[in-house]
C-alpha cells in the first residue's frame, strides 16, 4: 500500500494545510479582483491568485528571482510537503527519491516574455535566463536541485489529468520498488496569455458556480500542491504520520477534440469504475468532483457520477475555492486527504441552486461533518481523457 | 511474460519521409541540416537547422482538419498513418479500451502559439483556433480522436528526453497489462522560441553540428516525428506480424545539477544507463551499439562520454557510439523517438549509423564515434540515451526480437 505522508499547499484559497482548511470552514473562496495584471481583459476582471506568497520565504532570493511563478509555486509546495513528511535527503538515499510533476501549461508567463523580447528587440536581445524556465519540466528540475534528489524525474503535461498521471507514475515507482519516496506535485501559473487564451473559447467567467443552474464558466486560477508518497511499511517503520493511502489511480479515455470533453461520458464512467474496483470498493463515502462550472463538464460529471456511484454519496468540489487550472489534480487530492483527516467536507463555494437535473447530494451552504474511510476524486479532461483516484484511511 | 515489441514505425524527418527511406538515408550518412525557411533567421548567430522541407499540409489533410492542427500535430499525424499501416493494425478491429497512447512532447503547438501572439503584438485580431492545438497533449489527443483509442493516455513533457521516456513507458504499459497495443513516440516542429532560445544560450553551431568533435560549437535544431506501434509479442505473433525490436527496459534519473548543463562528471546519465541495464536484465557486455544523445555542445558530449565510461568500464572501448543528430539535428521533444529508429539500424540494415562531420578527436571524448557508416553483424542489443534541460536523463534499451 502507498501512503501519503506529507502535504504542501499553495492555493489561492490559502497557504499551507491550515490556511486552506480555514477557508473551507468559512466557505471563503480565493477569487479576487487583482490589480496590475492587465485586467480587465476580454471582460475578465476576477482571478484566483495565490496571495501573500513571497517565494523568498521558501527559496533563496537569488534563485527565486530567476524562477518562473510556476517553478516558485511548485517548489515552495514541495518544500512544505517534504518538511511535513520529515524526509531527509542524503548521499545514501538521493537516488531512491523520485520527483513526478504534472502541469497543464507550465511557465506561460516566461514563454510570453521571452517571445515578446524577440518580437520587440530582435534575436540579439533575447534573454538567456528566461529560456530555461520555458520548458515544462523546469519545476521538477528545481525540486531535484533544491533537495538534491537524483532518482527518477518526470513531468506530465496532459491537460486536466496532468498531475493525476504524475500521481499514478509515483505509485507505480513505489510498487515496483524503483524508488522509496516520491515527491508528487501539480502546479500552474496565471499569465495574461492564459486569460486571453481561455477566454477566447468562451469558457471563462467572473463568478464561479459549480453545479449551479446559473453556472457560466470558470474563474482562472493558479497554485501548487505537493504530496509525499511512500510504501506504508516504510512510513510506519520511521513512525511517519500517514494521512491516508492511495487506493487506486486509473486512467481512461475516449475520442474527443482537444477543446471538448467526452460527451458520451464513457471514459469518465470507466475511470471511476476501474478506480473503485482496483481499490476494492463498490461505493466511496464521499466524492471530490472536478466540476469547473462550465455548462458541459458539470452536467457530464453529474451524470457520470449518478450512473456509477448513484446519487446518495455526498459530493463536494474545490475548484471554486482555488479557481480552475489544469494541473490542480494534486491540490484536489491533498484537499481530499485533509477533509478525510479532519472529518469535514467544505460547502461548494458559489453554489446556490443546483441545476435541475442534478440529483447529486451536493454539500451546499455550510460544511458537512463526515468521518469517511474512503473518497473518490474524479478528473475529466478536454481531449477525452479521465482519471479516477481513490483515497482510503488506514487504521 | 508480456514482452513489448515494436510492430509499426512511421517517420517524418529532414533526411527522408518514411521509415525505409530514413534507414537508407542514415545508412548513407545523409545530412538534413541546412537553411531554415519556416521563419526568418536573419540576425541569429547560428542560422542552420534540420527542417522537414517541402511539407505541404494540403498533401495530407483537408483544410477543415488542418486549420485546427499545429505543424507539430501534422508532422506527427503523417508518421502515425505510416506506423498504423506498417503494423497492419486497424483500430476498429481491436479492443480500443486496450489501446493506449503515450506521447512525448517538447514545444508542442508553440509555433501556432507564436502566430497567435504575433497577431496580438501587431494589433491584429487573434484567431482562437491557433490555440486549439497549443497544449502539449494536442498530438496525443489527436491520435485518440482519429484512432478511437479508449485506453490509457499520457503526455510526457521533459524537454529533450520526452519521447524516449514515452517509449520506455509504453513498454511498461504493455508489461503491466494496462494495454495490449500502445501508440507511442513524439513529434516536434521548429519554433522561433526554441531557435532563439538556444541561440541566446550560445548553444547553436554556425555550421552543421559536429558531435564529439574537438571543434564542436553547439547543436543544430531539427524537427520531425517518429511514431511506433507497440504490442505484446504474443499479440503480434497471433496476427502474423513482424517485430522490429523489443522494448527491453528503460531508466530515468536526474542530475540535480543545473537547469541547462549536464553534470560534468556524468554520474546522472550513468545512473540512468545502469537502471536501464538492470530493469531490462541486460549485462553491459551485451550492448552492441549506443545511439548517444550527442548534441554537439562542449558540455554534453564530455559528460556523456564520462557517463558511458562509468556505466560500462573498460567495455566501452569496444562499443561503437554515434550521434545521429549530426544528420537529423536535435529534434527536442521528438529526439528520443527519432533516435530509437536510428538505434535499431544495426538490426534493420546491419549498419551502424555514423556521426557525420566528425573529423578531429577531442582528448576528453576518446570513444569510437563511428565517423562513417559501418557494416556490422550480430548486434543484438542497443542503447539510446537522451539528456534534457532540467537534468532529466533517459536510457532506453532495445533488443533484436528472438
Amino acid at each position: 500500500m502507498i501512503a501519503i505522508t506529507g502535504i504542501g499547499i499553495l492555493s489561492p484559497a490559502g497557504i499551507g494545510k491550515e490556511g486552506l482548511l480555514q477557508s473551507f470552514a468559512a466557505s471563503r473562496s480565493g477569487i479576487s479582483e487583482p490589480v496590475g495584471f492587465g485586467l480587465p481583459c476580454n471582460g475578465i476582471t476576477r482571478l484566483a491568485m495565490v496571495r501573500n506568497f513571497s517565494a523568498k520565504d521558501y527559496i533563496p532570493a537569488i534563485k527565486a528571482r530567476r524562477m518562473s511563478r510556476f517553478s516558485q509555486l511548485g517548489l515552495a509546495s514541495a518544500i512544505e510537503a517534504v518538511k511535513d513528511a520529515g524526509i531527509e535527503v542524503n548521499d545514501s538515499n538521493c537516488y531512491r527519491i523520485a520527483v513526478a510533476v504534472g502541469t497543464g501549461l507550465a511557465s506561460t508567463g516566461s514563454t510570453d516574455r521571452f517571445y515578446e523580447g524577440l518580437l520587440r528587440e530582435g534575436p540579439e536581445a533575447t534573454n538567456p535566463i528566461i529560456f530555461p524556465e520555458t520548458v515544462q519540466n523546469i519545476a521538477a528540475s528545481h525540486m531535484a536541485m533544491h533537495f538534491a534528489t537524483r532518482g527518477q524525474n518526470i513531468t506530465f503535461s496532459h491537460a486536466d489529468i496532468s498531475s493525476e498521471l504524475a500521481l499514478m507514475y509515483g505509485t507505480e515507482l513505489l510498487k515496483d520498488r524503483q524508488a522509496d519516496v516520491v515527491i508528487v506535485s501539480g502546479a500552474d501559473e496565471l499569465s495574461i496569455s492564459t486569460v486571453i487564451g481561455y477566454s477566447s473559447f468562451g469558457v471563462v467567467s467572473n463568478d464561479m458556480k459549480p453545479f449551479d443552474r446559473r453556472r457560466n464558466g470558470f474563474v482562472l486560477g493558479e497554485g501548487g500542491a505537493t504530496i509525499i508518497l511512500e510504501r506504508i511499511d516504510d512510513a510506519r517503520q520511521r513512525n511517519a504520520r500517514v494521512y491516508c493511502t492511495v487506493g487506486s489511480v486509473e486512467i481512461a479515455s475516449h475520442p474527443a477534440s482537444n477543446i471538448s470533453y467526452d460527451a458520451s461520458r464513457v471514459s469518465m464512467k470507466r475511470a471511476i469504475q476501474a478506480a473503485l474496483a482496483a481499490a476494492g470498493l463498490s461505493v466511496p463515502e464521499f466524492i471530490s468532483a472536478c466540476a469547473n462550472a462550465t455548462p458541459d463538464l458539470d452536467r457530464l460529471e453529474a451524470d457520470a457520477l449518478g450512473e456509477t456511484v448513484g446519487t446518495s454519496v455526498p459530493v463536494t468540489a474545490y475548484r471554486s475555492y482555488h479557481g480552475y487550472f489544469p494541473g490542480d489534480g494534486i491540490l484536489r487530492v491533498a484537499a481530499t486527504a485533509l477533509c478525510m483527516d479532519r472529518g469535514t467536507l467544505p460547502a461548494i463555494a458559489g453554489l446556490e441552486q443546483p441545476f435541475e437535473e442534478c440529483g447529486l447530494d451536493l454539500v451546499l451552504g455550510s460544511p458537512r461533518k463526515l468521518q469517511a474511510e474512503s473518497a473518490l476524486i474524479s478528473s475529466f479532461s478536454t481531449g477525452g481523457s479521465a482519471a479516477g483516484i481513490v483515497l482510503k484511511r488506514e487504521r | 511474460m508480456r514482452t513489448p515489441v515494436i510492430t509499426g514505425i512511421g517517420i517524418v524527418s529532414s533526411i527522408a519521409m518514411g521509415r525505409e527511406a530514413y534507414w537508407a538515408a542514415l545508412s548513407a550518412g545523409k545530412c538534413g541540416i541546412g537553411e531554415i525557411t519556416l521563419f526568418d533567421t536573419s540576425g541569429f548567430r547560428g542560422k542552420l537547422g534540420a527542417q522537414v522541407k517541402g511539407f505541404s499540409p494540403d498533401d495530407h489533410f483537408d483544410r477543415k482538419e488542418s486549420r485546427r492542427m499545429s505543424r507539430c500535430d501534422m508532422l506527427g499525424a503523417v508518421a502515425l498513418r505510416e506506423a498504423l499501416y506498417d503494423a497492419g493494425i486497424f483500430p476498429e478491429h481491436i479492443d480500443r479500451t486496450r489501446l493506449a497512447v503515450v506521447i512525448g512532447s517538447g514545444s508542442g503547438g508553440l509555433l501556432s502559439g507564436e502566430e497567435f501572439k504575433k497577431r496580438i503584438y501587431h494589433k491584429r485580431k487573434p484567431k482562437p483556433g491557433l490555440l486549439a492545438s497549443f497544449t502539449s497533449s494536442s498530438f496525443t489527443d489527436y491520435i485518440g480522436l482519429v484512432t478511437g483509442a479508449c485506453g490509457f493516455r499520457a503526455t510526457i513533457s521533459t524537454a529533450c528526453s520526452s519521447s524516449s521516456t514515452a517509449i520506455g513507458m509504453a513498454g511498461e504499459i504493455i508489461r503491466k497489462g494496462i494495454a495490449d497495443v500502445v501508440i507511442t513516440g513524439g513529434s516536434e516542429s521548429l519554433t522561433e522560441t526554441t531557435f532563439a532560445g538556444f541561440n541566446a544560450l550560445r548553444a547553436v553551431d554556425d555550421v552543421p553540428c559536429r558531435p564529439f568533435d574537438r571543434d564542436r560549437k553547439g547543436i543544430s535544431l531539427g524537427e520531425g516525428a517518429a511514431v511506433y506501434i507497440v504490442e505484446t509479442a504474443e499479440h503480434a505473433a497471433a496476427r502474423g506480424s513482424k517485430a522490429y525490436a523489443e522494448i527491453a527496459g528503460y531508466g530515468l534519473s536526474c542530475d540535480a545539477y543545473h537547469e541547462t548543463a549536464p553534470s560534468p562528471d556524468g554520474t546522472g546519465i550513468s545512473h540512468a544507463v545502469t537502471l536501464a541495464l538492470k530493469n531490462s536484465g541486460t549485462g553491459p557486455g551485451e550492448i552492441g551499439y549506443i545511439n548517444a544523445h550527442g548534441t554537439g555542445t562542449l558540455a554534453n558530449d564530455v559528460a556523456e562520454t564520462r557517463a558511458f565510461k562509468l556505466a560500462f568500464g573498460k567495455l566501452i572501448y569496444r562499443i561503437p557510439v554515434s550521434s545521429t543528430k549530426s544528420m537529423i539535428g536535435h529534434c527536442l521533444g521528438a529526439a528520443g523517438a527519432k533516435e530509437a529508429a536510428a538505434a535499431i539500424l544495426p538490426f534493420m540494415r546491419a549498419i551502424i549509423p555514423p556521426t557525420v562531420h566528425y573529423r578531429n578527436p577531442d582528448p576528453d571524448c576518446d570513444l569510437d564515434y563511428v565517423p562513417e557508416p559501418r557494416k556490422t553483424d550480430g548486434i543484438r542489443v542497443v542503447l539510446s540515451t537522451s539528456v534534457a534541460f532540467g537534468g532529466n536523463n533517459t536510457a532506453l534499451i532495445l533488443k533484436r526480437p528472438a
